[in-house]
């Protein structure tokens, strides 16, 4: 008995050390897909965003412009993954959605009074994407800032604005909820958490999955039908009196970014 | 009309909570959905034919309603929702609304629509993990925290019903 004892404890300490030599892996983060299976993603080396200049209550704005871009530099500093950010100039409005008469913009912003939506939602995304393509057209983030403190303090009790923030980034790149608990794309918030400023392992994955450095098409577009940072649309008229034109055709205010654009004509064609 | 959102971190509601807060409860089957383009956003409005409602005080005596979601898809344009509730055409679900805007809507987002499923076995109506596809927290004196969904395995739908009977006395 004793013997078959010593027998069993050492079958367990040999798969132990097994596992502990060869560690298991599995990636666990998701990505969103278009209708062909096709990968929802930015079709381009970047994305240009835009903060809205009167930023949060509770915060300088300077504060919160330095934790939004250390939150985007979480993304960006992933060494397998092509994908940069552009900041822009501060937003003076506050639309939501992709326009499609006339230039966008890729906002964050903190609704302080009069937020619209459910009360329980403390941060919302708006991802607008090519169905056809998977091409991702705009994508806004929105925080409930009228219900919610966000802050930068560690251990406040209130919700921590970087930790909300990388993971929001995360689904504007496309990537979905992960099943790995140390993944920054987890579904659950945990007591004080800020583990989620963090970009970690199974998200790195995720988002080299999604922009491997040698798929790389070195292209930085601005937003379809140019940059609108003040909601003073441009009349990118082409894409509802002229279909099938480029927005380039007939709108002067809009200033390609100097790079091939493709596929472009395809979408406007199809999506409008 | 109707306002649109997308949502990606959501405070979780209990179930005392969503009937407290629920205009609506019913359980309805999805006959048809149809999304549309309303200036830079998408809804959707599914057509629920109510099977039952579940507080009577709320004169849903009405065989269908309309719900309407956040996100969809016209032509080739596409808007996700992460956490709002996908309800899909032909399926019955658990459902849980608030009236915004001239719409029902589903309360908590993704958290007032539960799918109900008929045990292939059993022939017994369940109701399943409702799919939120969002982070959830909880806040408490303390702050905020994680929380799990209050209905995290099947349970069968007469179990449920009672249990929400039985909150709103």
């Amino acid at each position: 008995m004793h013997r078959e004892s010593k027998q069993i404890i050492f079958i367990l300490e040999f798969f132990c050390a097994l596992i502990l030599l060869f560690p298991y892996t599995a990636n666990a983060y998701t990505t969103l897909s278009a209708a062909d299976g096709e990968k929802v993603s930015w079709k381009q080396s970047c994305l240009q965003y835009s903060i809205y200049e009167e930023g949060a209550s509770d915060m300088e704005f300077d504060d919160l412009a330095d934790a939004i871009r250390a939150s985007f530099d979480e993304w960006e500093q992933v060494e397998c993954s092509y994908f940069y950010f552009e900041e822009t100039e501060p937003a003076t409005c506050t639309e939501i959605g992709f326009n499609m008469e006339g230039g966008n913009m890729n906002l964050l912003v903190w609704r302080r009074t009069g937020w619209p939506y459910e009360d329980a939602a403390m941060a919302l995304t708006t991802l607008s994407y090519d169905d056809r393509t998977g091409r991702i057209l705009d994508a806004d983030i929105e925080f409930n800032n009228d219900i919610f403190v966000f802050t930068l303090e560690k251990g406040s009790g209130f919700a921590d604005l970087r930790n909300t923030a990388t993971h929001e980034i995360g689904h504007v790149l496309g990537l979905d909820h992960s099943t790995d608990p140390e993944a920054t794309m987890y579904a659950f918030a945990f007591p004080g958490d800020t583990n989620k400023r963090s970009v970690e392992e199974d998200d790195e994955a995720g988002v080299c999955y999604l922009y491997p450095l040698e798929d790389d098409p070195e292209v930085c577009d601005e937003p379809v039908c140019g940059l609108v940072t003040d909601c003073n649309y441009n009349d990118c008229v082409a894409i509802k009196e002229d279909k099938g034109s480029d927005c380039s055709v007939t709108n002067a205010g809009w200033k390609p970014a100097g790079s091939s654009r493709p596929g472009l004509l395809d979408i406007i064609r199809y999506v409008f | 009309m109707c306002l649109l959102s997308h949502a990606s971190t959501l405070v979780s509601l209990d179930l005392p909570e969503l009937v407290f807060m629920s205009e609506a409860i019913i359980v309805g089957r999805v006959v048809k959905s149809s999304s549309f383009l309303e200036g830079s956003r998408i809804y959707t409005v599914h057509d629920v034919s109510v099977t039952e409602s579940i507080n009577s005080d709320t004169a849903l005596d009405r065989k269908e309603i309309e719900v309407m979601t956040l996100g969809g898809k016209t032509e080739h344009f596409s808007q996700k929702v992460l956490g709002e509730a996908e309800l899909k055409e032909g399926s019955q679900y658990l459902l849980f609304l608030k009236c915004r805007d001239y719409h029902w809507v589903p309360a908590g987002m993704a958290q007032g629509a539960y799918p109900v499923v008929m045990d292939e076995f059993s022939g017994e109506y369940e109701v399943r993990p409702a799919l939120i596809n969002a982070d959830l927290v909880r806040i408490t004196a303390g702050g905020i925290k994680g929380a799990r969904q209050w209905i995290a395995q099947y349970r069968p739908l007469d179990d449920v019903i009672e249990q929400i009977r039985s909150l709103m006395e």
